[in-house]
């Protein structure tokens, strides 16, 4: 059985390793150049405490099935896995009740299978790309990349062959092109995802006019590079407010509650109370939902000192050394005003853009907001596709989507298959 | 019978004296290779079978990246041989800027590889037990039903214990369920029709559990009509599906509940909804978070409760009732906002606080409730008062966790294995707990939870090789059933068997995950790890420390999870730090005994720094733990001696925190720089 896997995120990954472990070949189609979708970005994670790290894979294969850092997980490496990265499905065909995929590969203009992820070229690189969130060549690789192989930023490439030069496995093709691969599958897992909801809509939050005025994912992406205090466009950060429930809980939005929102401001309230104490922070909500036991988030955010506004702020000013917010504080009933340095939106998380294409390719019906429902017996949505999730719920939800796959009767090549994959692990001794 | 020695080049970034090197390590057993990446080049492995060499050592980049590379590698020349990867690249080339002691920190880390390989056995295969089909599930709840469903597809003959006369938890009380809009036992009913081959035993109780993953034996005890029937099973695996049940509130006096009958909970309500009862109260006040999110009695949040208040609230609502709802906050996640805005819509009276008192005249309530929005106490009349009241773990938790031999946490509910990835799993290999057993849940999660453990199940159980890599083998001559293993062992995979010759103990193979917190705590050396034994640990310690040849030697113990994961984010990053650091990497901190610090400060280390995984983080649960007690421990010898016990710490980091190890190592090696050398025997 084939199984192909869109989406390379948090959830497609684990989705993949629960098949491949079965003995299933899988094929995943990620459009980034890299797995891990959203998770790449948020460098740490609730639920554990203290914080670690975006995430790890388990797979049984690990002989004594402990769990491994996503970058070292090796899941590239895994035979039954092929993984198309820069990639997208361009057309589905339903042949024989099997699929037939057409998959468009961009060019990365490196070769994945040359490339041995030296850092040679990346040293001589004469371009340099910095912004809030990264400073980095273009030739670059992302820190957890899987495939391990660097990646070429055509747009801001000067094609000045330096990298050429130096790479002694000539994996550097700077005349790469797009390809088209043929894939035929029998099942399909849809693991697209979600994103966040960019509010440049609401107007009085001033999002995208003010550079001081961010989302909470920009600010995960913000946290990851900071070492010592807070600082945003060369601005020290003293004091800053968090909005919640920003476009979701909303009629004339998103009706829903995106439920994880209150999580991660709580989350990053007490990553930057952990980077610098002396900040001040202030969350303003409609209610707090740490449900369940994560309200010990809640009970520790006030410990150190968050401050907690229940109103929606009006509208924000931007004057020059700081933002005045006018909230409505519905616990003491008065207008309040207060200056801050950076204001962060907890924004609504939607289904990711390119998820639309896929549900229309393969008849998937979809809520108003085009969140996916009940699956088919050959298609199965995984993780967040279906609905908001955290990153728990989407790992269980994403071993469930594989769990109609699986046929009652173990075929001896599948068994075969398995115990070959095994026993190579009895000969490592890594020490 | 000869070691291979591959080394790769990498483009040149591992750049050390290649010919020095070959001539100091190679003799008549040890042949070198110098190569370029041999990650993706397969000649040079196939060269290596040419050369008919019988273990290997790879010196190239992390493990953690390409292990699986270099096994597909060995696999497509058929070139089947115990090998073990020294980090040339991450831990020294990106690392350090000095050629020669670089070098030095290189061969010494080789030459200590070369020597354990020499010792290391092959492991040999033994016969597995082949697991039967049965799966005991405890708990006849919406999970319990449901994984028995699903695993009854797959081919297994589950058998549920329920310690209740009826089956159906709590979901079979509720008139409503969101967001399937039926009835729970309507529900629960679509799931008990497709069960054919489960056995559901009521009335019944795990009295006992014996055995290991693949084979746990249990003793049920089912009591009916002052009868006592004892039943045996042999099951591969082990589903706790305990559920959760309403707390009753006396404790909390004000509210007088079980003293004035028109004061309920709202799972006494629901069920007088389910059937079909006439509700005789006209005006209705609802009170959430009764005893939940309450630092006296649960603090945390019950999750369920919002929802299923607003689903009765709603339903008396369109009976034409006047209904009140007191909240502190409103928690309907997800597309569940829609009940809150249909509650709105239809006209229940949202207030925003806390019934502080009650009190009964005639059958009627008066309330009087801490408004919080407007800063009033407000006197409500009310004939009917209903409690959220608070979801909490079975008193019956702590037995079963007993019996079971898996932990609790702190509100009693089942500990889950590892927070993010391994919620559906337990401390002890085959136990698996899912839906409420480890803390409130919505249908929906319960039955994710289900299925997943099911598919979990399958894999693990129905698939060939049950037995883990390299396990603990605890030589019965040499033990004297000290316990001590069997009570260190983080994954319960020690057993105490009696003998002729008095207790002793026993690995349960399957359960070992390979840690080796008995080999470094058995007192007689009668636990061993292969791969990691004492006395190969004792050489590969000794040679490092001894063939490098620089100034100040750290002994750095680096767990080989999350530890080795941020030191190779340091390499991957860049960032400098002193050619000191001699790795030795091990598979978890709880392999590090006494006898390993004090070796490697004997054999002329100058400092011994621990890296391991966060708090919590623990990928064998325990290790970090055990290891800061050992720190603690060895610094009180040193000091007893007379020896600065600055020369010893610990770190506990994760690879997100690479930063917080580096700027831990450049300070460390500064306090080493700052200590006189450590003169061994003096």
């Amino acid at each position: 059985m084939k199984i192909v896997v869109i989406g390379g995120g948090l959830s497609g990954l684990q989705a993949s390793i629960e098949l491949a472990d079965h003995g299933y070949d899988v094929i995943i189609v990620e459009k980034e150049p890299y797995l891990g979708g959203n998770a790449l970005y948020l460098h740490k994670y609730f639920p554990s405490y203290p914080l670690d790290c975006s995430y790890c894979i388990q797979s049984c294969r690990d002989s004594t099935g402990i769990r491994k850092c996503f970058y070292r997980s090796g899941i590239h490496s895994i035979e039954n896995i092929k993984i198309y990265t820069l990639s997208e499905i361009k057309d589905i065909k339903e042949e024989n009740g099997r699929f037939k995929i057409e998959i468009i590969k961009r060019p990365r203009y490196v070769d994945e299978n040359r490339c041995v992820n030296c850092k040679r070229c990346e040293d001589v690189c004469p371009v340099t790309i910095q912004d809030n969130y990264s400073k980095r060549k273009a030739i670059y690789i992302n820190d957890q990349g899987i495939p391990p192989v660097y990646t070429i930023d055509i747009k801001s490439c000067k094609k000045c062959g330096k990298c050429l030069e130096v790479c002694q496995t000539n994996a550097i093709n700077l005349d790469d092109n797009e390809k088209i691969f043929e894939e035929i599958v029998d099942r399909i897992i849809v693991a697209t995802g979600f994103e966040e909801y960019k509010p440049y809509d609401i107007i009085e939050y001033k999002y995208g006019k003010s550079s001081f005025v961010i989302t909470q994912f920009e600010l995960a992406k913000i946290l990851s590079q900071q070492k010592k205090g807070l600082i945003v466009n060369g601005r020290k950060i003293n004091r800053v407010l968090m909005i919640q429930c920003v476009a979701s809980r909303d009629v004339r939005r998103f009706k829903y509650c995106s439920k994880i929102c209150c999580l991660y401001a709580l989350k990053h309230a007490i990553m930057l109370k952990e980077l610098d104490n002396e900040i001040d922070i202030y969350i303003a909500f409609m209610d707090i939902r740490s449900y369940g036991l994560y309200e010990f988030w809640y009970s520790k955010a006030r410990e150190l000192g968050v401050k907690f506004i229940r109103g929606r702020p009006g509208s924000i000013e931007e004057h020059e050394k700081h933002l005045k917010v006018y909230v409505e504080n519905t616990l003491e009933q008065k207008l309040q005003e207060i200056d801050v340095d950076l204001v962060v939106l907890s924004s609504a998380l939607v289904p990711n853009k390119s998820s639309l294409k896929i549900f229309k390719l393969l008849g998937i019906e979809t809520d108003e907001y085009g969140f996916a429902y009940e699956d088919s017996k050959i298609v199965s949505i995984s993780g967040t596709a279906s609905q908001i999730r955290d990153v728990p719920e989407t790992i269980k939800s994403s071993i469930s989507s594989t769990l109609k796959f699986l046929d009652p009767i173990i075929t001896e090549e599948i068994k075969k298959r398995r115990e070959e994959a095994v026993m190579m692990m009895y000969k490592t001794f890594t020490c | 019978m000869s070691i291979g020695v591959i080394i790769c080049r990498c483009n040149g970034v591992i750049d050390l004296d290649f010919d020095k090197l070959r001539d100091e390590i190679s003799d008549n057993d040890v042949k070198v290779f110098v190569r370029n990446a041999i990650c993706i080049d397969k000649e040079p492995w196939s060269e290596l079978k040419k050369n008919n060499i019988s273990k290997l050592v790879i010196a190239a980049c992390s493990p953690q990246f390409h292990e699986r590379t270099f096994r597909n590698m060995l696999k497509n020349v058929t070139l089947s041989v115990p090998f073990s990867i020294v980090n040339l690249k991450e831990h020294v080339a990106f690392v350090h800027r000095d050629k020669k002691l670089s070098y030095e920190k290189s061969k010494a880390m080789i030459k200590a590889t070369i020597e354990k390989m020499k010792n290391i056995k092959e492991e040999t295969i033994v016969e597995e037990i082949k697991p039967n089909k049965n799966v005991l599930i405890i708990g006849a709840g919406v999970s319990g039903l449901k994984v028995a469903e699903c695993l009854e597809r797959l081919g297994f003959e589950p058998i549920i214990i329920e310690k209740n006369e009826r089956i159906g938890g709590i979901i079979e009380r509720l008139p409503k369920i969101y967001p399937y809009n039926v009835s729970g036992k309507e529900f629960l009913n679509n799931i008990i029709k497709n069960l054919r081959k489960t056995k559901i035993i009521t009335n019944a109780e795990v009295s006992s559990v014996l055995g290991k993953f693949g084979n746990y034996s249990v003793t049920v005890i089912r009591r009916e009509n002052n009868t006592i029937e004892i039943m045996n099973f042999r099951v591969p695996c082990i589903i706790i599906a305990t559920g959760i049940e309403e707390w009753k509130p006396f404790d909390i006096t004000y509210l007088k509940y079980g003293r004035v009958p028109n004061v309920i909970t709202q799972l006494e309500l629901s069920e007088k909804l389910m059937r079909n009862e006439d509700i005789k109260a006209n005006r209705i006040f609802m009170q959430l978070c009764v005893g939940s999110r309450d630092e006296k009695f649960y603090n945390y949040c019950s999750k369920m409760c919002c929802i299923y208040t607003l689903e009765n609230a709603i339903e008396l609502r369109k009976r034409g009732k006047e209904v009140f709802i007191g909240y502190m906050d409103i928690r309907t996640i997800w597309k569940a906002e829609e009940l809150f805005n249909e509650a709105r819509k239809l006209g229940i009276k949202f207030i925003r606080g806390k019934v502080a008192n009650v009190t009964e005249k005639n059958g009627v309530l008066k309330l009087s409730v801490e408004n919080t929005l407007e800063n009033v106490v407000e006197d409500i009349e009310v004939d009917l008062l209903v409690l959220s009241s608070a979801l909490k773990a079975p008193d019956t938790n702590k037995d079963l966790s007993q019996i079971l031999d898996v932990e609790l946490d702190e509100h009693n509910f089942f500990k889950k294995l590892y927070y993010k990835l391994r919620e559906i799993e337990t401390r002890k290999r085959g136990i698996y707990v899912i839906g409420s057993s480890t803390g409130p849940k919505s249908i929906e999660d319960c039955i994710i939870e289900a299925k997943a453990t099911a598919k979990k199940i399958a894999t693990e159980v129905f698939l060939p090789r049950l037995r883990p890599r390299a396990p603990s083998v605890i030589d019965e001559k040499l033990c004297i059933g000290c316990q001590i293993c069997y009570k260190v062992c983080p994954h319960r995979a020690i057993e105490m068997i009696i003998t002729g010759d008095g207790e002793k103990a026993r690995v349960l193979v399957e359960n070992c995950k390979s840690c080796g917190a008995c080999v470094a705590n058995c007192p007689t050396g009668a636990a061993q790890l292969e791969g990691y034994t004492t006395e190969q640990m004792l050489q590969y310690i000794e040679t490092l420390i001894k063939e490098a040849k620089m100034d100040k030697k750290i002994a750095t113990f680096v767990c080989y999870e999350c530890g080795y994961a941020a030191l190779d984010m340091i390499g991957i990053k860049r960032l400098k730090y002193s050619e000191s650091y001699l790795i030795i990497p091990v598979p978890c901190l709880a392999r590090v005994g006494m006898l390993d610090i004090f070796k490697a400060l004997s054999s002329g280390a100058d400092g011994v720094l621990l890296i391991g995984c966060l708090e919590n983080g623990c990928h064998y649960l325990k290790g970090n733990e055990y290891a800061t007690y050992l720190v603690g421990i060895c610094k009180d010898i040193l000091d007893a001696i007379g020896v600065e016990k600055e020369r010893i710490d610990i770190i506990k980091v994760t690879n997100a925190d690479y930063y917080k190890l580096y700027e831990k190592l450049v300070e460390f090696h500064k306090k080493i720089i700052s200590l006189p050398k450590l003169e061994v025997g003096k």
